[in-house]
């Protein structure tokens, strides 16, 4: 659904340099740091920006060629940009309803509703968490094939965060073939939602893995100096200076479980991941 | 197009004290000012707060999102103008209406003809007036583009007095027969068969500039990132 082949973005210093796929049927999850590329990459395929090189492909069409036709079925929620304050929920409906041959007035109405948004109450009215909701369901208004969410959860409570993932989850329970492509920087989001991460940093991507080869394979170990001059470093992907030590982020969680009886090596965590992978020095 | 053209809707009828202040604005210009002149005024701003739908699309960084949804560049700017010209004809039809009715009241009796064509020959200079906004907005943004429109009025003001002082050196010794043709065929299409010449012509040439700004704006947008 979505195949970025080498997109290189320039910002002054800054070189975005990705390459990735979602599957059809697939939940993809960008994962990194504030500023690491995951915004530039996300508008770079939905057409905002104009890129400096590579191919940025969605739904078999190049992204900046994408018709108001194709835009029918991509539904996009942006971290911080949406409808306009001054119009209320039933003006969304409206507008959702006037752009979309599949978007039901009174449906998303009623779905507002049950998220308890007013529906007749200006939008810059709202709470963070409120607004984020509306550009969520406004996204899953018209039965998507494709989903593009850049940080959906970003400032948001718990509460929120979870109310905002299971309505992805159930709209994937009901349409199996749509394909979603998700960043956050809160990697507790993706864990349970994505079948697959990519980890970006500095605008390269640093990893790609399977979500549950990384949290079941993956291991983070934590051991002292001298333990880590000693180490068999041949399935360490990135290293951490602690206070204690070192930790190391594992690709082969097993197999230290096997050779090095001594050390303590527990599952991966995005968060490991994150902390080591770009906190850390990669090997 | 559709969906941009019931979110501009929504967005202007969420501004009620805007309507309230352009229909008591009307109404009080309509009961003070003779003839039809108030049309000028009513289309213009009828026009302006037409191309304010742009500011509110680009305040709290609304056009990231905007461009997600189904449409293109091309569509948005081209709703953006149709918007601009329904809201300069509806601006024209509220006029003539106030005018007519404050003229019954106040006359007893409807605006002369001759004042309505007078007053309708200001919606081509009003649809210039759009043309010359919108791609300024839509370029700048709605803060910058006030500063940019006051300095391009001030150039085409000193261009004007500038224009105004040469003629007054180059009127005298000019070829006076021309002149003569040119009021005639003013007098024959101000007062006689062609009554509606002027207006009709200054119309679709206004409509023209309008095209040409179109294709500007277009450009604009084509070359903008989000």
């Amino acid at each position: 659904m979505v195949k970025i082949d080498s997109l290189i973005k320039r910002y002054g210093d800054f070189t975005l340099d990705v390459s990735m796929n979602t599957p059809r049927g697939k939940v993809t999850g960008l994962v990194g740091r504030n500023g690491a590329g995951k915004t530039t990459t996300i508008k770079a395929l939905l057409g905002l920006i104009k890129t400096d090189g590579g191919s940025v492909t969605v739904m078999g069409k190049d992204a900046a060629a994408l018709t108001a036709e194709d835009r029918k079925k991509i539904g996009a929620a942006l971290a911080e940009s949406g409808f306009s304050g001054l119009l209320r929920v039933k003006d969304v409906a409206d507008i959702l309803a006037a752009m979309y041959d599949d978007a039901d007035r009174d449906s998303f109405l009623r779905i507002c509703g049950k998220f308890g948004l007013p529906d007749d109450k200006p939008i810059k009215e709202f709470s963070t968490g409120m607004k984020a909701k509306l550009r969520v369901l406004a996204a899953l208004s018209h039965r998507s094939d494709l989903l593009i969410m850049d940080e959906p959860t970003a400032g948001l409570d718990v509460e929120a965060r979870n109310e905002i993932l299971d309505m992805l989850r159930d709209y994937l329970t009901e349409n199996e073939d749509c394909s979603i492509l998700i960043s956050s920087h809160i990697s507790s989001d993706l864990e349970n939602l994505c079948d697959d991460i990519y980890l970006i940093n500095n605008g390269k991507i640093i990893l790609h893995e399977d979500t549950d080869r990384l949290l079941d394979s993956y291991g983070v170990m934590r051991v002292d100096e001298e333990t880590y001059g000693t180490l068999d470093k041949q399935h360490i992907l990135a290293v951490r200076k602690e206070n204690f030590g070192y930790s190391c982020f594992a690709d082969d969680r097993r197999y230290y479980e096997e050779n090095c009886p001594g050390i303590v090596i527990q599952k991966g965590s995005i968060d490991d991941l994150i902390l080591i992978m770009v906190g850390g020095e990669l090997l | 197009m559709k969906g941009l053209m019931v979110k501009d809707l929504r967005l202007l009828f969420s501004q009620k004290k805007t309507w309230i202040t352009y229909i008591l604005l009307c109404l009080m210009m309509g009961f003070s000012m003779q003839g039809a002149f108030i049309v000028g005024y009513t289309v213009m701003l009828a026009g302006v707060i037409g191309i304010s739908t742009i500011s509110y699309d680009q305040a709290d960084n609304g056009m990231p999102f905007l461009f997600t949804l189904p449409t293109d560049r091309e569509g948005y700017v081209r709703e953006k103008y149709l918007l601009c010209l329904l809201m300069e004809a509806a601006g024209a039809v509220l006029g003539l209406a106030v005018c007519e009715i404050t003229s019954l009241i106040k006359n007893g009796s409807a605006v002369p003809m001759d004042d309505i064509r007078s007053a309708v020959i200001v919606i081509p200079v009003m649809i210039c007036l759009v043309s010359f906004m919108t791609p300024i907005n839509l370029k700048y943004g709605a803060e910058k583009a006030r500063l940019v429109m006051m300095i391009a009025y001030g150039i085409v003001g000193a261009v004007l007095a500038a224009g105004l002082v040469l003629l007054q050196d180059i009127l005298p010794n000019a070829d006076h027969s021309f002149w003569v043709k040119v009021k005639v065929f003013l007098d024959e299409t101000l007062g006689g068969t062609y009554f509606w010449t002027i207006p009709v012509v200054l119309t679709v040439l206004a409509l023209g500039i309008m095209y040409l700004s179109y294709r500007i704006s277009v450009r604009i947008m084509s070359n903008k990132e989000f």
